[in-house]
């Protein structure tokens, strides 16, 4: 059908023509026909203004588009596959260390043992494992009844390891925190005037 | 080039929205134009002027645009009182080849004054193209009411009017790779346009600045 003084483009050969893609022969006859078409010349106005909005609009969502495609590129060229193979590889080494941890350290572990030092003669010498608390009670018979004592712990070359005040009620316990390695360790009792009442031995495995 | 439009037209009729064109007889007008008939002369340039204004301003730009269209109008007489027009009823036709002649020749004369400017005068002086403050304003209204558009729209839907509008991929091709029938692709640019319509018409209302709708 050809464009003549009854007939108007569609709109699609508008916008064909507005972005220069409309071929001969309908190029000629829209071209002609908008000589002389003032409707057609309003709605064509129109559409250029409208491609270009579109136009403009897309190529800004494209660039949008764009600038999130290169950020995801370089996050995903970041994390690639052998890095995030390695990322997973230490997070699963690290998991199951503390995992081990948990079950090779049981909460006995971490519980203190309880032991009572004595000085009677033929006494043996205290054993108790190495690295843990530990809940000391001493024997006080034969002592001197003091409202307090003073507590010192030395190792086996006599360097202080410990010291506190202990003893309410003629009942002397101490907590000692401090972790000890394996060796000879002794545990001194004072009175507060400093004066030395009893050593106790104590062997750490 | 896409492949020419099967259905290019669409009848006139008296409802307002596709209005009659009421034009002269081409062969009638000629003969008046070969006789130097005043009266012909002035019905030539009332059936053209806008067209072939709107055809130069578009292809060269506002600037000496009156002289543009005075010479063109010149030439198209000239030539038809020599009897160069051998079928009257080709008037439109021969209009058309004149203007774009004188486009084609501007464009040249544009690019010739550029080269012998070269070394000459560093500034060069080019048709301004730009659009006035209000235009630029108008512009950029409808460029942002585009962007809603397309924001308002499947990820889908916006890649194939981006592939049709920004990357000026053919109608055939989208349908192909992206599967889709003629008619969605009609329907989708179709409800596209109707959209920026209503946002245009709605926006720039309201502002008081409306001419799309």
């Amino acid at each position: 059908m050809q464009l003549d003084q009854n007939t108007h483009a569609i709109d699609e050969v508008l916008e064909s023509y507005a972005m220069g893609t409309l071929a001969e022969p309908s190029l000629a006859d829209l071209e002609e026909h908008l000589l002389i078409c003032d409707h057609c010349r309003e709605r064509l106005a129109d559409t250029y203004a409208y491609v270009a909005a579109m136009r403009s609009a897309a190529g800004g969502l494209d660039q949008r588009d764009e600038s999130r495609k290169v950020l995801w590129g370089r996050a995903s060229g970041w994390l690639s596959f052998r890095r995030l193979g390695w990322a997973m590889a230490i997070v699963s080494l690290v998991l199951a260390g503390a995992a081990l941890r948990l079950v090779f350290s049981p909460l006995q572990f971490q519980q203190p043992v309880a032991i009572l030092l004595e000085t009677s003669r033929g006494s043996e010498l205290q054993r108790v494992p190495a690295g843990r608390p530990l809940d000391v009670s001493l024997d006080m018979r034969g002592l001197p009844v003091f409202p307090k004592y003073e507590m010192e712990m030395v190792d086996a070359g006599g360097r202080v390891l410990d010291t506190s005040a202990v003893g309410i009620e003629g009942k002397v316990t101490t907590r000692i925190s401090k972790r000890l390695r394996p060796g000879a360790y002794f545990i001194r009792l004072y009175s507060t005037s400093r004066e030395l009442l009893r050593e106790y031995g104590l062997q750490v495995e | 080039m896409s492949a020419p439009q099967d259905t290019i037209a669409t009848q006139a009729d008296s409802s307002g929205s596709n209005p009659p064109i009421s034009g002269p007889s081409w062969t009638a007008l000629v003969e008046k134009i070969i006789v130097d008939d005043q009266s012909g002369m002035e019905e030539l340039y009332r059936v053209f002027s806008k067209g072939v204004r709107f055809y130069l301003c578009r292809q060269l730009g506002p600037q000496d645009l009156e002289d543009k269209v005075h010479d063109t109008f010149l030439i198209v007489v000239q030539a038809v009182r020599r009897g160069e027009l051998r079928e009257p009823e080709r008037l439109m036709g021969f209009v058309r080849t004149v203007v774009r002649r004188q486009v084609a020749a501007h464009i040249d004369q544009a690019v010739h004054n550029r080269r012998q400017q070269v070394g000459l005068d560093s500034g060069i002086r080019v048709v301004d193209l730009n659009r006035d403050p209000e235009e630029t304003a108008i512009h950029r209204q409808y460029a942002q009411i585009a962007k809603r558009v397309l924001n308002s729209i499947s990820k889908r839907d916006r890649e194939i009017l981006t592939r049709f509008y920004l990357l000026e991929q053919s109608q055939e091709q989208i349908c192909d790779q992206m599967h889709l029938t003629e008619t969605q692709f009609r329907l989708l640019k179709s409800r596209a346009k109707s959209r920026f319509g209503e946002l245009g018409k709605r926006r720039l209302t309201r502002r008081g600045i409306l001419r799309f709708v």
